[in-house]
Formats: structure tokens, C-alpha cells, sequence
């Protein structure tokens, strides 16, 4: 931050611009210097906090054949990195980084520390995001939540039940739709009891 | 019939009896009054608004056909969606219809005329209704992050619908003697059906019962072990349609892990088990199913959802 500062009275030396847009220079340019210095070891998208529901082992791979390389304690604060099928890849949240553990456990191990709910608009993010960088609106207009009340004054709506019944499609458009996606339907093989 | 906007004129009038037919005739001679007024009221394949004496008898639940499933399920959805109504937003829907009709077409009952739809509201929760009506909330989408996520929360709705749990529930004592054929018939219909010239007042008698069995179900829910057959069930009908399973489990914990004295919970968490027991319940099933390679395809949601 001191670096920031010298830059900031050597700018302001130099009188050609406002206080305000200085500062604002380079607070920006200051995010921008601690965001590259996060970037290595890059983090992976979507870590998530979590805690250990029951002490279990650490696997080198995402199965229950592979090697053990420790444990991780019950109530163990953790970050969730990636999942593959039923495994989580999690790493310690201990203090210092260097006696932090990482392997693979079963996901059912695992509960993600309270998060907070998204609210706003679906189908407005491109709006929003045209005027701000945030990927995700935090203006919510969305009609409230319903409870059991608002269930007891319900009136039947059939004006409703026409316009559910023009948003349907056919099963071929839906055969279509799964094809683009690479979607493929199986009989699942389900392990005998 | 001002309730009613997706009448379609039919041949109905071929296959019933004298008597329905001389029926049928009254109406078609009170029709030239008004506009054209059918019975042949239809949902995908099924023709709908049957003819019923009264509508007002104690009714077997046991001897339910598909046509009756359906036109209930179509009148507690009114119901629901007299509550809050859809999201108008005509790209969201429609994405989240193919998602639920190729989840529907490997379900055990393809044939339903199967209808999903968003509703508007910041409450995070999904319904179903028997014959092929499935909705969830825009607050429930809003925490997704993938289709397989999306296809996780249509697929446990599915199930309450391929394997009866709304007609189970009705079959319960407490919701027993409301139990009406009224239940099963169309608001034209039972119009139709019942003195013409007292239209309001008997529309009111319909929309009474109709309202009185939809409030009842949603607000209690459905049996516990129904709700966990439906997670079963689920996560199996999600593998085969070719999602990674494990986007079921994932949802639940995302779930789990939202403040349980949250608002937009309350209905959810008055109405079926904790997340946390839902998780236990499925751990055995987890273990028999095979290491799944299926996809997430979480560009493709992220496209449709702006």
C-alpha cells in the first residue's frame, strides 16, 4: 500500500489530475495488482467452504481402491474444490498452507457451510451485465415467496392453466434437444444388492 | 366457459349414450346463444371435460382412470398457479419443458401429457400434480447451476407423478371424505352439467372443492415415504437419462445448506424431510448405483437462464 501511496503524491505532483480520479486510478490499479498475485496457484471456479460430517480417509484417486494419503477429523473446516461422480476433491483449511491435506472423499462425507441464497431476475443477467461487471443481478423484483396462507386464498386460475399449455413441447423436439446436448438415455446399471 | 380458453370442438359426441347425446343437444342448442360451447376439452391425447351427474358424490379413489387423473391434476394446478402465476418469460419455460419431457419420455408413464412450467416467485420450492404437471419456483432455478441440477428437481417431481403419491395421499383418511367427482371434472363441465341458469354460483361449488383438496395436498405435502421414494426414484431417472446422477446429491447438500429458518424454505420444510435425512436416505442408494458418466452441461443452462 505504500507503493500506492508514493505513486499517489508523485501523480498528484505532477497537478493534471483531481484528487478523486487519482485515488480512484489507482485503487483499481492496486485490485488489479493483488488479483494477479491470487492467480498463482490459480484457483479453481466454484471452491466451496465446507466441514467433514465424520472423520474419514484422504484417496490419491476418486475410489475406493486407490491409495490412502491421511485423514481428515469430524467437524473439519475444508474447501471443495472439484467433484468427479460420488467424489469431492477437498483440501484442509488449515493454517499455515503447508500443513493443509488434500485427496479425495466420498461426497456424502461432506456438508457445504451455510450459504447465502441467490436472489434476483432470471433471464435479466445480460441486461445487468451491461451496465456492471457483475455476472449475477443483486436486485431482486421477484414476486415474494408462498406459504401456507397465501395457498388458503388461492382462487383456480384456469387463464394460467392455458398459458402452461402453450409453453409445451413435444417429446421429438425434446429427443432433439437431448441430442444436441450429447444427452444419451441408458438402462443404468444398478449394482446387485 | 369465460374461465376456460382452450376449448377445442371435437367429434366427443360420437361414442357416448342416448342420453348424453340428448345432453350434448341441450348444450349445443344453449351454445347458439353464446359461442360455440364443446365438452370436448383436451390435454395433449386425452379428451377432458366428461360429462358427470352431479359432481357432488363420495368418490372411490381406487377406481381413478387416466382421463381423471389428469383433469385433477390440471384443476389443482389452477389451484397452484391461482397462488402465484408463471414466469413470463416465454425462452425459460420452454427450456425447462425439454428438459422435463426428455426426463418424462424415460420416465415409466411417457404417455401423460407431461407440462412444466416456472412460477414466479422468490420461494425455493417445486410441485407436481397428478397426470403430468410439474413446476418449480424462478427462487429454486435462481440456485441452480447446472441442467443436471435442473433435471435432479424435475425428475424427484416426476416420480411423485409416475408412481401416484397425490393419489395415495387422497386415499388418506383425513383427505378421504373430501373426496368428490367434482374433483375429477372440468370447470366446464361442471357447469355444463349443472343448472344452467345458476352458472356463478355452481362454478363457486367447483372451485370450492377443487381449491379446498389442492390447499389441503400442498400445504401438508405428501407421505414422507413417498417423498424419499421420489429421491430414489429420482436419482435413477436422472442417470438414465444420461445427467450425472450426482448432480441429485450436490442439489440436496446446496440445500442443506441454506439457513433452515429461511422464509423461502418454509413451505419446503413443512412439506418434506430435512435435506441432511434426504442425504442419509439416499447414501445406500448411492452405493448401487455404477460410476456414472453423465453430463452436467452446465454452458447450456447458463446460456438459457439469461
Amino acid at each position: 500500500m505504500s507503493r500506492v501511496f508514493y505513486s499517489y503524491l508523485s501523480i498528484m505532483a505532477t497537478s493534471l489530475f483531481t484528487p478523486t480520479t487519482v485515488l480512484c486510478a489507482l485503487v483499481s490499479l492496486n485490485t488489479s495488482l493483488s488479483f494477479a498475485a491470487n492467480l498463482a496457484p490459480q484457483q479453481p471456479n466454484n471452491v466451496r467452504a465446507g466441514q467433514m460430517i465424520k472423520q474419514v480417509n484422504l484417496f490419491k484417486q476418486p475410489s475406493f481402491q486407490s491409495s490412502i494419503t491421511g485423514s481428515v477429523a469430524a467437524k473439519e473446516k475444508i474447501n471443495i474444490q472439484t467433484r468427479k461422480s460420488a467424489w469431492y476433491f477437498i483440501s484442509t483449511a488449515t493454517v499455515p498452507q503447508t500443513s493443509q491435506l488434500s485427496g479425495w472423499v466420498n461426497m456424502l462425507n461432506v456438508r457445504f457451510i451455510s450459504a447465502a441464497k441467490r436472489e434476483g431476475n432470471l433471464g435479466v443477467k445480460s441486461l445487468f451485465s451491461s451496465v456492471n461487471n457483475d455476472s449475477l443481478p443483486t436486485v431482486s423484483t421477484g414476486v415474494r415467496g408462498f406459504d401456507v396462507n397465501d395457498l388458503q386464498k388461492a382462487k383456480a386460475d384456469l387463464k394460467q392453466v392455458a398459458l402452461l399449455n402453450s409453453y409445451t413441447v413435444s417429446a421429438g423436439a425434446a429427443a432433439r434437444f437431448a441430442k444436441q446436448g450429447k444427452l444419451k438415455a441408458s438402462q443404468i446399471k444398478v449394482k446387485e444388492d | 366457459m369465460k374461465y376456460v380458453t382452450h376449448l377445442t370442438c371435437s367429434s366427443y359426441i360420437n361414442n357416448v349414450t342416448s342420453y348424453a347425446t340428448y345432453l350434448a343437444l341441450i348444450l349445443v342448442l344453449s351454445c347458439s346463444l353464446l359461442a360455440c360451447k364443446s365438452t370436448g376439452l383436451k390435454i395433449g391425447n386425452f379428451e377432458l371435460g366428461q360429462l358427470i351427474d352431479q359432481g357432488v358424490k363420495v368418490f372411490n379413489a381406487n377406481s381413478i382412470n387416466q382421463v381423471q387423473e389428469i383433469q385433477f391434476g390440471e384443476n389443482m394446478s389452477a389451484v397452484l398457479l391461482g397462488t402465484r402465476s408463471l414466469y413470463e418469460n416465454e425462452a425459460i419455460n420452454l427450456y425447462v419443458n425439454k428438459v422435463g419431457m426428455w426426463l418424462a419420455a424415460n420416465s415409466s408413464r411417457p404417455e401423460l401429457p407431461w407440462q412444466f412450467g416456472v412460477i414466479n416467485s422468490t420461494a425455493i420450492n417445486a410441485f407436481a400434480a397428478p397426470g403430468g404437471f410439474v413446476f418449480i419456483t424462478s427462487g429454486m432455478l435462481m440456485q441452480l447451476e447446472n441442467e443436471a441440477q435442473l433435471a435432479a428437481v424435475l425428475a424427484h417431481e416426476i416420480v411423485h407423478i409416475t408412481e401416484y403419491h397425490h393419489l395415495n395421499a387422497i386415499k388418506d383418511d383425513a383427505n378421504r371424505s373430501a373426496v368428490t367427482e367434482t374433483l375429477f371434472i372440468s370447470a366446464q363441465a361442471y357447469q355444463d352439467n349443472t343448472a344452467a341458469s345458476n352458472e356463478d354460483k355452481n362454478y363457486r361449488v367447483w372451485a370450492k372443492k377443487v381449491t379446498g383438496m389442492a390447499q389441503n395436498l400442498y400445504s401438508k405435502g405428501l407421505d414422507r415415504d413417498d417423498e424419499f421414494q421420489a429421491d430414489q426414484y429420482g436419482i435413477r431417472l436422472l442417470a438414465k437419462s444420461g445427467y450425472d446422477a450426482f448432480a441429485y446429491i450436490d442439489n440436496l447438500q446446496v440445500l442443506a445448506s441454506f439457513s433452515a429458518d429461511d422464509s423461502a424454505l418454509a413451505l419446503l420444510y413443512k412439506t418434506h424431510p430435512t435435506p441432511s435425512q434426504r442425504l442419509e436416505a439416499l447414501a445406500e442408494q448411492l452405493d448401487k448405483l455404477a460410476m456414472n458418466e453423465g453430463l452436467l452441461l452446465t454452458q447450456r443452462f447458463a446460456k438459457a437462464m439469461k
